[in-house]
This record gives structure tokens, sequence and C-alpha cells, in this order.
């Protein structure tokens, strides 16, 4: 009972972080459309990175998640290695397709690339693999 | 290729030996949480492994693991009794 509370408890976490990063990615796209910092825009972004950064350390940094996608193969035991080769591969399929969809939006809407947009594309490239663990294994 | 159920007597051999799932973990060379889920049979293991935890309770290899489910000990007893 604990451990399914747990585990919902981490998927909720995963979809808390990734909206808020989604969240700072589109208030700084609204700002460039509007060109113009508003306090309630200060707030919101401020709000959205706060959030990011609080579930980014509850779920991958409490859980150990983060420190074993990132452990070397050779400090890994078989199951692990299974587990993290899995995630990697399904992590890869999930970022290229997101990261070719978006493109595809950008190039429909003749919308140019933003630093931002490419700074959260990395980030999400870095913590798919842990999200995958944690949602496909907990 | 799908891959078989395993089945084997780990908790029952590491309960027995009153070890822990750490020191077992630590002699066999893995994590401790893969012992749980080689207990709870969700991982088969490689037949390394499997060797190598054969060896840490001095038995052969078929009397840990097998394909098919394990017969209660005290059931194992009274057939060599028969």
């Amino acid at each position: 009972m604990k451990q399914n509370e747990k585990k919902s408890g981490i998927k909720t976490g995963l979809i808390i972080n990734f909206l808020s990063l989604i969240s700072t990615v589109v208030l700084f796209e609204y700002y460039r459309y509007i060109d113009d910092w508003n306090l309630l825009l200060i707030i919101a972004v401020s709000s959205a990175l706060f959030v990011f950064l609080i579930s980014f350390y509850l779920v991958y940094g409490r859980t150990g998640a983060w420190r074993q996608t990132h452990r070397p193969f050779s400090k890994l035991d078989e199951r692990e290695a299974g587990v993290i080769y899995e995630s990697l591969r399904i992590a890869y399929s999930v970022f290229a397709i997101l990261s070719l969809s978006i493109l595809l939006v950008y190039a429909v809407g003749l919308w140019p690339v933003s630093i931002i947009l490419f700074a959260a594309m990395l980030i999400i490239a870095h913590i798919m693999p842990a999200s995958v663990m944690l949602w496909k294994y907990n | 290729m799908d891959s078989r159920k395993l089945y084997n007597r780990i908790a029952l051999l590491r309960s027995e030996r009153g070890i822990s799932r750490k020191e077992l973990a630590d002699k066999i060379g893995v994590n401790f949480q893969t012992v749980g889920y080689l207990e709870r049979e969700e991982y088969n293991p490689s037949l390394d492994l499997a060797f190598r935890i054969s060896e840490v309770f001095g038995l052969p290899v078929e009397y840990i693991f097998s394909t098919s489910p394990m017969k209660p000990m005290s059931q194992e007893l009274f057939d060599l009794k028969k």
C-alpha cells in the first residue's frame, strides 16, 4: 500500500517536473512575443522555475535516480545495467520524436528557435533516461 | 524471445542461514535490491550469477533454481523418506 503510494507520488512528481519545465519555456516564448517584462510574468516565470528545481531535487535527487543513471556501467550489476539500457533505449526514441515534432512545429510556424527552448531540450535529453526508469521501473 | 520464469529458493536459503540481503548481495557482487528482485522471482539471473549464488549456499544450481514451481521443503523431505 505504502509502496503504491510512493510509486504514484513519484509519477506525480515527474509530471509536475515536466509541466513546470514546459511552463517556463512557454512563458519565455510569450515574453519574446510581447517583448515586455511585467511583474506578473516575472512572478510566473520565477514560480515555474522554482517548482521545476524543487521537483527536480525531489524526483531525481531524493530517489537516487539521477545518481543511478549517471553511474559508470562497470559499477552496475547485471539487473541495473539491463534497466539502464532499456531506459536509455526508450528515452532516445521519445526524445528523437519529441525534438523532431517541436522542430517541425517551429519550422511550419516560421518561428526562430530560442536559446531557452534549446536549453530546455538539453535538460529533457539529460533527465529523460531517469524519468523513463522511474516511470517504468520505479 | 521471451525468457521463461525461473523459480528459486533464495529467500528460504537466506533465512535458513540467517544472512541479510545486504550480506548476500555483497557476497555475490550485486546491489541488495537485486537480491529482492531475485527472491520475488521478478528477475532471472544470468548463468554466472546463478553459479555465484549456488557457490555461496554450497548447493547445486538445480537445487536453487527451477523452471517449474518448487515444492515446499517439507514435501521434498517427505518424498525423500519415501
